[in-house]
């Protein structure tokens, strides 16, 4: 088993997935205006205050993973100049998104509980003048951004390792030299985003959830099928570029990670909620039990994909 | 699903809750399945190396600033032996830090320290270091129909021949990833021979194929052939900067095959003969103009302050026609003037018969 690469990647990944995935999908309700149709949004609340401790929590586990970074942690700021490095994109990239969706959560908090806000305000008065919407939709915009970045970032991570793990560089298409793994990481980060925020919270705070979002199916339909395409590419066209990165694809589909992929990743992230929506999509709602089943699914899927990818990547042979 | 008396904001605490138990069911999932999965082959991890790229920067400084190492080394040519390209520290290996391969004495201004306990070819002492990521050595390329003696050099067998003898210059803008720059065999000869080896093609390329126009030339004829074209004090430089490949010049492709079928390895080669009207074909302007045009150009070129055309050397003389190649060689130094003096030995160019 891989001993750099393991569980501990696996997790800061998936979470900054989540993070970047649940700031999507409540920035979307915001610019929707969905999320004025009640006073007090738990899809939005929890999109907005988790995704600040999560990506922060992820960004901590991975600085712990650095050795370096643990022993001399001030060496880390010499990696805000190095732009020849694609860590340097990701720590740009996290020292805005991370400090944004504080923000974005704090604005959320305020607009929800207006009373906190007014106790604050008799401090301090400047607060009371700030036109919490506005600000909060120049937030997420400016956020969405940075959450589409982190969530690219992921994989990008993973894809600059480049020569050394091929399977983790495969390209779209073997003509088509774009890295399949920033796409993937990043498809699979909106679908375990609107996982935790509407099919689980959601589904629990909101009786009328269903009725509230009758496209959500679709979307998530949508969502699993590219998700599965750009999967079953990566698969494929590690497959066609033969050496290191078909082993490791022959070692998920076929071979000793087959068990994992099949039961634990295709079964609850794909097949699963496929079903569940299909479903939905056609008797217009479901139990919500079982919504909450599919939304488990494809968050835990999504950490599973992330573990089963990286102890995958089988490093070149010199 | 929650009680319609809690408060929405408890979905936060319950989010981040369901976030962790996400990542424990995960684990606990993963683990129990592949306790049923059969074992994954070991990964072989590349080991950890002694990264020391940010304790070299002292060495980089110096050792990529000409104006430094001239006031440091004892000589000009020491200078410019130490001196580095800035782009070499960016090579794949490169980037590992002078001081990962070459020791000494890290992140220190001190000359002296800097290079106490320094080492000059790192797989000479270190060659375990290189075999950490270098695992599956062949013997044999198949694709190159080419042997190499890797067994050899790893278990000791092959005398005092380290990694470092052929790829010395890994660290020094050589990037095997890309393989833009390959070993030349002409480092490869001149190992043998100084170590009285055998040279035949044999040693080395194994069931060579017959010879065909796509044959890369280098396998065979690198010295001095090809290499020529890589010295810019030589014609062959100029003609293959002007896009010019060997079949262009070495164009009869029924003789090459003829030649190529009897040949063997080491046997003798021999040079091509180009008449001057191939040469013309290039090098007057079109098909018009002609000879005459060449002589032009050396209208008042003067010898020993005697007017001499080098190309029109016999004019008005009923000698035997000169060729382009009497002075103008291709793969090795072009004899010029000096062509002449093969005849006019005495170094004038008197008729023979003012002295015989």
């Amino acid at each position: 088993m891989q001993t750099i690469w393991g569980w501990l990647p696996a997790i800061y990944l998936f979470l900054g997935g989540l993070g970047a995935g649940a700031f999507l999908a409540a920035a979307t309700l915001e610019f929707t205006r969905k999320r004025y149709e009640i006073d007090i949004c738990p899809i939005t609340l929890v999109g907005a205050i988790l995704p600040g401790p999560l990506v922060a929590l992820g960004t901590v586990l991975l600085i712990f993973d650095l050795g370096a970074g643990l022993r001399e942690p001030w060496r880390i700021f010499y990696m805000f100049t190095h732009f020849s490095s694609v860590m340097t994109w990701g720590i740009w990239i996290l020292s805005v998104f991370i400090p944004l969706s504080l923000v974005y959560g704090f604005l959320e908090v305020m607009d929800s509980y207006p009373m906190v806000w007014e106790r604050m305000g008799k401090r301090l008065t400047l607060l009371q003048r700030i036109p919490v919407r506005r600000i909060k939709r120049i937030v997420a915009a400016v956020g969405s951004v940075f959450a589409v970045g982190t969530a690219l970032y992921t994989g990008i991570l993973l894809s600059a390792v480049g020569p050394a793990i091929p399977f983790w560089s495969t390209s779209v298409l073997p003509f088509l030299p774009i890295p399949m793994m920033p796409l993937l990481f990043l498809v699979s980060a909106i679908s375990t985003g609107i996982g935790l925020t509407v099919d689980l919270s959601g589904t629990l705070a909101l009786p009328d959830m269903q009725e509230r979002f009758r496209r959500l199916p679709l979307i998530h339909l949508a969502l699993i099928g590219i998700e599965a395409v750009l999967l079953g590419l990566l698969l494929l066209t590690a497959f066609v570029e033969g050496g290191a990165a078909a082993r490791a694809a022959q070692d998920i589909a076929m071979g000793p990670r087959s068990l994992v992929f099949w039961i634990l990743i295709v079964l609850p992230g794909f097949a699963f909620p496929l079903a569940v929506h299909a479903c939905a999509l056609g008797l217009g709602r479901h139990p919500r039990l079982v919504h909450l089943g599919a939304g488990m699914g494809i968050v835990v899927a999504g950490l599973i994909l992330r573990y089963v990818v990286l102890v995958s990547g089988i490093p070149v042979t010199l | 699903m929650l009680p319609s008396n809690w408060p929405r904001w408890i979905t936060v605490p319950i989010g981040f809750a369901l976030a962790v138990v996400s990542i424990v069911f995960g684990l606990i999932l993963v683990l129990s399945v592949e306790a049923f999965a059969s074992s994954p082959e070991p990964t072989p991890t590349p080991p950890r190396i002694a990264y020391a790229a940010p304790l070299s920067g002292e060495c980089t400084a110096c050792h990529t600033d000409q104006e430094e190492l001239r006031e440091t080394s004892a000589s000009e040519e020491e200078a410019e032996r130490m001196y580095i390209e800035l782009s070499q520290t960016e090579s794949l290996h490169g980037r590992l830090g002078c001081v990962t391969c070459h020791q000494g004495t890290p992140d220190t201004e001190d000359i002296d320290a800097a290079h106490t306990g320094l080492v000059d070819d790192a797989s000479v002492y270190f060659q375990e270091d290189c075999l950490l990521c270098h695992r599956e050595l062949p013997d044999e390329y198949a694709d190159d129909n080419l042997l190499a003696p890797h067994d050899a050099v790893v278990d000791g067998s092959a005398e005092d021949l380290t990694c470092g003898d052929c790829h010395g210059s890994v660290g020094h803008g050589y990037d095997p990833v890309t393989g833009e720059v390959i070993i030349s065999m002409a480092a490869c000869m001149e190992c043998h021979e100084e170590r009285d080896l055998d040279v035949a093609c044999e040693v080395c390329h194994v069931e060579m194929a017959a010879w065909s126009p796509d044959t890369d030339c280098a396998l065979c004829h690198m010295v001095p052939n090809v290499e020529s074209l890589e010295d810019t004090s030589l014609l062959a430089y100029d003609h293959a900067q002007e896009g010019f490949a060997c079949l262009d010049c070495h164009n009869d492709l029924e003789g090459l095959e003829q030649v190529h079928e009897y040949a063997v390895p080491g046997g003798p080669v021999s040079a091509l003969r180009v008449e001057m009207e191939f040469c013309l074909d290039c090098h007057v302007a079109n098909e018009h103009t002609s000879y005459e045009q060449v002589i032009e150009l050396t209208e008042e070129y003067a010898i020993n302050d005697e007017e001499i055309n080098p190309h029109d050397p016999h004019a008005g003389l009923e000698q035997a026609e000169i060729e382009c190649r009497y002075c103008h060689q291709m793969h090795k130094e072009s004899p010029l003037i000096n062509g002449c003096y093969g005849c006019h030995h005495e170094r004038n160019f008197e008729n023979c018969s003012e002295c015989h």
